[in-house]
């Protein structure tokens, strides 16, 4: 942020990249910042503001840079802006989105100790304050079902408890919902991921529509009939009342078609029409879910005979029919002249998803040729199916094991979530401004620029690497960023509480040096901000538990910086324990408390050690050297710890072993955040030196 | 004034605000303030098709203030600022009303509370609207020049950067030569880099460059003006004056070394160096390695001398470099002679970042470190014919007493402030308890000060290792090149005026500004006070103070703010 | 010469809040659902040490029960010393609130910084049973 809005105030037209939803970095994060403990929110979001409003700042966030080539003029960058699927200029910021989402995640701006949800805006001070849905394409689940059904969706609906609003979400792919969770042979469970792990069973995601379509039914609450549009341009005549068809009547009608079903029998519903009593569908359900079809508008004629071309004499737009089944045809309807037709199931019940799934295609079709528009996109919804993909023979109904509501609950909370949003679609019912589109698609431009300027900071040292500390192993030790987390005002549980039991803690340690100045874990250097910001932590937390007690071991208290070592001799004067010793392990003992296993470098010397029911592993820098690999034949050098390598560290800061391209920030090492802001300073001085030079500016 | 004609719209939020605020009874409530020609409800106020209603509306009626109530303005003050511009209007006077974070999302318990306090918040707004007066950001010229005071290293560097792109660079050095306190060096941690051409390949780009001006020998005799345009009166080899004129002044004057006290550590004995003497004699040595005619085979260093002390007794500040620069010291002293004993009694090793590798190097080449506490540190004593006898509590073997022989003792001193009091008397600089230049924040402004347009970089600001110094420079020159490189100063039109009417001229206000921006003024009526704009902040010091009221800051006024109160109490 | 409100409503609480830090901390009460007082309302200026004791004055005499400022504190952007000089503010405030007959506790200052939206609101409730006491 320094480095764009010193550049931008020099005159220079600035884009800036950010692969968050939101600017402010690790910084934004924090609780407070030594050594003056001013609030780090206080310091960063005027500074946020700034970048967001100048005028010569463009900002990409939630985007990657996918290539960085160099040609005659400069360079061409490739930026990726990440599908948010929500339209940011639609977009208020109001959050009423998160509250209705069904799917948790991890949040990545609280270290993980909390959830957030699939759309999410990424924490109360970001810049934009846009929401972004955090989705993986298509759940597997949802990826196989023929009928297109968003079958996550329903899982993490039911998992929310709206089993109402998973009916109806089921309802807007298909009028079969209670059929289907009979009949299915269920290829969305055979697909789920949740069956693949060692000991998982795969979600009973039949079990839980079936609940879903019973309890729908057995609601007072009817469809609410809607009289068939009056479209004189969109009639089109069907001529099947199968599943097939009347999923093709159901779609259209939807999409405001006049649709009129033609049979010959005296009943709708093709082979489901006297229901299927050994797959536990009986007739008054079937006749319910026709209903559903009634519902939209469609009107069924009986007893009739029709043949598209007498359908086309009458004026139809289109006709759709149905074609004798043979498994050596395409599995997919075929438009020809006016004409859509599909393969028809005759007894097969057990393809009941696939019909349906004919019959959304070839909606989509009618739709495209009475519309003359291109069906591609919208096809996509509910893909073609390979020929192979169709079970051979008949596969047997498994009647759905009957489940309570409890089962279920039990059963869904076990779902994986994996595409992540399970396009159950609430947030898109909720949003005000109407600025969800599931199916937004991502956006790439490329930008012609004279100079690159990297600042991609570091990431941090991952305990778990030192098996012996029990990170990830025991819940009370945790790391330096989760504790400044549960420092912040904006923290998790609003209170100071230890993982295990929500607990106060009353005796609290650091671990200095966790990967660094250690060559055991690839990192021999000092990354010069963990002693302060331990330092810090320990001020905090005295300040918030006057009673606790802290103990900091370390192997050299490095206050190096401009006011640092009257903060640390601040910390001894509050009472801090500072102990001369190395940790070598840390073993859980009675109620989840640990004991410190130390090195004593001072005092009576030899191993030691010591209780505590808190744990803070004061984690190392580690280089984040992932943006080296876009930028192809302009690769920068990076030092023996992959940091970005400043080709004269003395006399040219921010300089890289490449023309142009110029590094800013902790990317070139690790740095405090002073250092940091003066470093890209230094960074802005090279680059508008060289763009100056180099005969760039105007 | 003539009447005002102003628009209100409030915003529905798509619910965010009209589910918990009754807009429309807002709305109503509002039509009826005097002045409000105008109001609406809007779905979404910041949507483009709502602005450009917006933006007909103004034009329409000629309305010439307009107050939104939305969200908080720190989402879209600056979305309806330039909406406003865009129809025409001076973008300060809208005003927004925040009826979401601070009304509707606040109380969406009680919807009536929740619309009373909305209708007194746009009240105000409009109160606001109808004394709000159409203002311009300053805007001032920059000299295109860029003056840096102290040709050290980071001074030199900062100087060719600008000179580079095209800047007109006065360097001005006290010294008579330029190249600051490494010029003599061979070894320069961590890199072993020659001091001496590390200035000289420098100074040869500083001649090649047109650029740069340097003078030696000089002196900073005035400086008037502020902000883009400071005019320098300096003066040359104690005689030859020159005036120059600078957009920008870049000071990089370094620091100075800690001189211990006779006794202080043995300081004064004749094998009592500090680290810096010891350097000389390292770099001036050639093969032998003698002092005083005798072979040195044992040397002891002694950490954190004037360096980490509490109480009165020294600078309570780690000077950051030291640790690092002697570590470098012992690795050099063993490649010159690895025979030769190293002992190094310290606090803390604070080999920070990539220099705790000269630590291993160190430690690995047979240096031997001990840990001391500041209530027993070491005692220096000399012995006859064997030279020095050192004795201390090493804490890392439980405190046990150690004694050792050694011909040589260096002390590892740390930085101090420089002598700079005239220049601090002449720029106004402002400086911290320690002796060093303060900046105005360690993070979102680091190289600047309170004095607009005076940078400071390198040791001047506090102890700093030499590329540390440098990237300060660095930074520097980016601050200083968005001034001068742009020609003008953009300054915010919130700063402060006098209502001279008011004003008595008791001067009270001057003391209270804490960037000089009041002066006396001498009129036909009397004595009154004035604001130099180019150095006003706009915070209001001064407005708090002034019991005549006679001081307000633009967009802030007396009666502005008193109409709001009175339009929200009421 | 408080104008007299009856007990059964609400105190009215100006808030004076800075454009930079204050005033984000009272938004991100608001963002979060807390809930406070509609009696407290706020006019937001650039700094805590730019508030003028004629003002607190002022409102107290047309329609404010008591007046809050929520101060930049030690985060504050323009002054080092903003904590000292806005508690000058408050000192001369509270002098002339003395000369004109009103109670000095109607005047309250605490530091809030951008994200201390549950301290503002904790101030707040406190503040208004405090000028609720005073009521009675």
């Amino acid at each position: 942020m320094e480095s764009a809005v010193t550049l931008a105030d020099m005159g220079f037209d600035v884009a800036l990249v950010e692969k968050e939803a939101s600017i402010g970095g690790k910084m934004i994060l924090l609780s407070k910042v030594f050594p003056t403990l001013d609030c780090s929110s206080c310091i960063s979001t005027p500074k946020m503001a700034a970048v967001a409003n100048h005028p010569r700042i463009t900002l990409f966030t939630y985007s990657n840079v996918k290539s960085v080539k160099r040609d005659a003029h400069g360079f061409r960058v490739r930026v990726v802006s990440r599908n948010s699927y929500v339209d940011p200029q639609k977009c208020t910021g109001c959050s009423q989105c998160e509250t209705v989402c069904t799917v948790a995640r991890p949040d990545q701006f609280n270290d993980g100790m909390i959830a957030r949800r699939a759309i999410y805006i990424p924490f109360p001070q970001s810049v934009p304050k846009k929401a972004v849905i955090e989705k993986k394409g298509l759940s597997p689940c949802s990826q196989a079902c023929p009928a297109g059904i968003r079958a996550h969706g329903i899982v993490s609906l039911a998992r929310a408890g709206k089993f109402r609003e998973a009916a109806k979400r089921h309802l807007e792919d298909s009028p079969f919902p209670a059929a289907l969770s009979c009949l299915c042979y269920a290829p969305c469970e055979n697909r789920c991921t949740k069956g693949k792990t060692k000991k998982g069973a795969p979600i009973p995601i039949k079990g839980v529509s079936s609940l879903m379509a019973n309890g729908y039914y057995g609601s007072n609450d009817q469809v609410a009939i809607k009289t068939a549009p009056d479209a004189p341009e969109k009639r089109v005549a069907v001529m099947d009342a199968g599943p097939a068809g009347l999923s093709a009547a159901y779609h259209l009608a939807l999409n405001g078609y006049e649709v009129t079903v033609f049979t010959k029998d005296s009943a709708p519903g093709g082979i489901l029409a006297e229901g299927v009593p050994e797959a536990g569908l009986s007739r008054e359900l079937v006749a319910r879910e026709i209903d559903n079809v009634i519902g939209a508008g469609v009107i069924i004629d009986t007893d009739t005979s029709m043949t598209p071309e007498e359908a086309g004499r009458r004026g139809f737009a289109a006709a759709l029919a149905p074609v004798p089944w043979n498994p050596d045809l395409v599995m997919d309807p075929v438009v020809k002249d006016g004409i859509v037709t599909y393969p028809e199931l005759v007894d097969r019940p057990y393809l009941l998803a696939h019909a349906i799934g004919w019959g959304r295609r070839a909606a989509v079709m009618v739709q495209a040729l009475v519309e003359k528009r291109n069906s591609e996109d919208a096809l996509v919804l509910v893909p073609a199916l390979k020929r192979e993909k169709i079970p051979a023979k008949d596969p047997h109904y498994t009647v759905a094991t009957k489940l309570s509501e409890e089962n279920v609950q039990e059963a869904v909370s076990g779902c994986l979530d994996c595409g992540v949003c399970s396009e159950c679609r609430q947030c898109v019912e909720v949003c005000p401004g109407g600025a969800i589109d599931l199916a937004m698609k991502p956006s790439t431009c490329e930008i012609d620029t004279d100079s690159v300027v990297l600042a991609t900071g570091f990431r941090l040292f991952d305990p778990a690497r030192k098996p012996l500390l029990g990170y990830s192993r025991y819940p009370n030790v945790i790391t330096a960023m989760q504790m400044d987390r549960l420092l912040a005002p904006t923290r998790p549980y609003n209170a100071l509480l230890r993982p295990s039991d929500g607990k106060i803690p009353g005796n609290i340690a650091f671990v200095l040096c966790t990967g660094s100045r250690d060559v055991n874990a690839g990192n021999p250097r000092c990354s010069r901000i963990c002693c302060m910001y331990s330092i810090k932590q320990a001020q905090l937390i005295m300040g918030a538990l006057p009673i606790s007690e802290v103990t900091i071991y370390y192997i050299d208290i490095r206050a190096f910086g401009k006011g640092y070592d009257e903060f640390f001799q601040q910390a001894e004067g509050m009472g801090t324990h500072f102990v001369k010793g190395k940790v070598v392990r840390v073993e859980e003992v009675k109620d989840q408390n640990l004991r410190v296993h130390f090195e004593d470098m001072e005092g009576k010397g030899g191993l030691r050690q010591a209780n505590h029911d808190l744990v803070v592993l004061s984690v190392g820098a580690i280089s984040n050297p992932g943006i080296v690999k876009v930028l192809g034949d302009d690769r920068v050098e990076q030092d023996e710890l992959s940091y970005i390598r400043e080709v004269d560290g003395t006399v040219e800061p921010g300089r890289t072993s490449v023309d142009g391209i110029f590094v800013a920030g902790a990317a070139s090492g690790p740095k405090d955040i002073p250092d940091s802001v003066v470093h890209a300073g230094a960074a802005s001085a090279q680059a508008a030196s060289y763009l100056i030079r180099t005969g760039a500016l105007k | 004034m003539t009447e005002k004609k102003i628009g209100a719209f409030i915003c529905r939020c798509g619910g965010n605000i009209s589910d918990y605020v009754d807009v429309e009874q807002v709305r109503k409530e509002i039509a009826r303030e005097d002045n409000v020609t105008v109001a609406g409800i809007n779905m979404f106020s910041c949507s483009d098709a709502s602005q450009e209603d917006m933006i007909a509306n103004i034009r329409e009626n000629g309305l010439d203030g307009i107050v939104i109530a939305s969200c908080s303005p720190k989402l879209h003050l600056n979305t309806f600022r330039a909406m406003a511009e865009r129809a025409g209007l001076n973008p300060y006077q809208y005003i927004q009303v925040n009826i979401r974070e601070q009304c509707s999302w606040a109380h969406t318990h009680n919807k009536d509370a929740a619309t009373r306090k909305a209708v007194s918040l746009v009240r105000e707004g409009v109160a606001k609207a109808k004394l709000s007066e159409p203002l311009t950001p300053i805007e001032l010229t920059a000299q295109p020049s860029v003056m840096v005071i102290g040709a050290g290293l980071a001074g030199m560097r900062a100087a060719l950067a600008l000179g580079e792109m095209g800047v007109t660079v006065y360097l001005v050095e006290a010294a008579p030569e330029p190249g600051g306190s490494i010029k003599g060096r061979k070894s320069l941690f961590p890199d072993n880099s020659s001091g001496h051409e590390l200035v000289e390949s420098l100074l040869e780009r500083i001649r090649a460059n047109g650029n740069i001006v340097l003078y030696t020998s000089a002196e900073i005799l005035e400086k008037t003006g502020s902000v883009g345009n400071f005019t320098i009166r300096i003066q040359v080899d104690g005689k030859n004056e020159t005036t120059l004129s600078v957009g920008a002044v870049i000071v990089s004057t370094g620091s100075g070394s800690y001189r211990p006290t006779d006794g202080e550590f043995g300081f004064g004995l004749s094998c009592v160096l500090t680290l810096n003497q010891y350097i000389d004699m390292l770099d001036s040595s050639t093969d032998t390695f003698l002092l005083n005619g005798r072979k040195i085979r044992n040397i002891a260093y002694i950490y954190c001398v004037g360096s980490r002390r509490t109480g009165k007794e020294g600078n309570r500040y780690c000077s950051r470099y030291c640790c690092s620069a002697a570590v470098h010291t012992a690795v050099r002293t063993h490649e010159v002679d690895p025979s030769i004993g190293q002992f190094h009694f310290y606090r803390d090793i604070r080999t920070y970042g990539a220099y705790e590798e000269l630590y291993h190097e160190a430690l690995k080449k047979g240096s031997v470190f001990l840990k001391y506490g500041l209530k027993d540190p070491p005692q220096v004593t000399e012995v006859s014919g064997s030279g020095l006898r050192i004795r201390a509590k090493d804490l890392l073997t439980g405190a046990e007493t150690v004694e050792l022989e050694t011909d040589l003792v260096v002390l590892v001193t740390g930085m101090v402030p420089g002598e700079n009091s005239q220049l601090i008397d002449i720029l106004k600089l402002p400086v911290g308890k320690e002796g060093f230049f303060n900046e105005i924040h360690p993070k979102l402004r680091p190289v600047e000060t309170v004095m607009d347009g005076i940078y400071i970089a390198g040791a001047c600001q506090g102890p700093k290792t030499l590329s540390e110094s440098v990237v300060s420079g660095m930074a520097a020159v980016a601050k200083s090149a968005s001034l001068v490189l742009t020609g003008k100063v953009n300054l915010d039109p919130f700063v402060a005026r006098v209502l001279t009417e008011k004003c008595t001229g008791c001067g009270e206000c001057i003391s209270s500004c804490p960037y000089g921006a009041i002066s006396m003024k001498e009129t036909p009526d009397g004595t009154v006070v004035e604001i130099t704009e180019s150095l006003c902040k706009g915070e209001g010091a001064c407005v708090a103070i002034c019991n005549e009221e006679a001081l307000e800051i633009k967009g802030y006024g007396h009666n502005m703010i008193k109409a709001m109160i009175e339009a929200l109490g009421g | 010469m408080i104008v007299d409100v009856k007990s059964t409503v609400l105190p009215k609480i100006l808030v004076f809040s800075t454009d930079s830090i204050s005033d984000p901390g009272i938004d991100l009460a608001g963002a979060s659902h807390m809930d406070y007082s509609t009696g407290a309302m706020v006019i937001s200026v650039p700094c805590s040490s730019g508030i003028h004791p004629g003002w607190i004055l002022h409102a107290l005499k047309n329609g404010f029960d008591g007046v809050f400022i929520a101060a930049d504190g030690t985060d504050c952007p323009f002054l080092e010393d903003c904590t000292a000089r806005t508690g000058n503010i408050v000192a001369a405030a509270q002098a002339l609130l003395k000369e004109n007959g009103i109670d000095p506790m109607r005047l309250k200052m605490a530091a809030i910084c951008s994200v201390c939206s549950e301290s503002f609101v904790s101030h707040v409730e406190k503040f208004n049973s405090v000028l609720l006491k005073l009521e009675a």
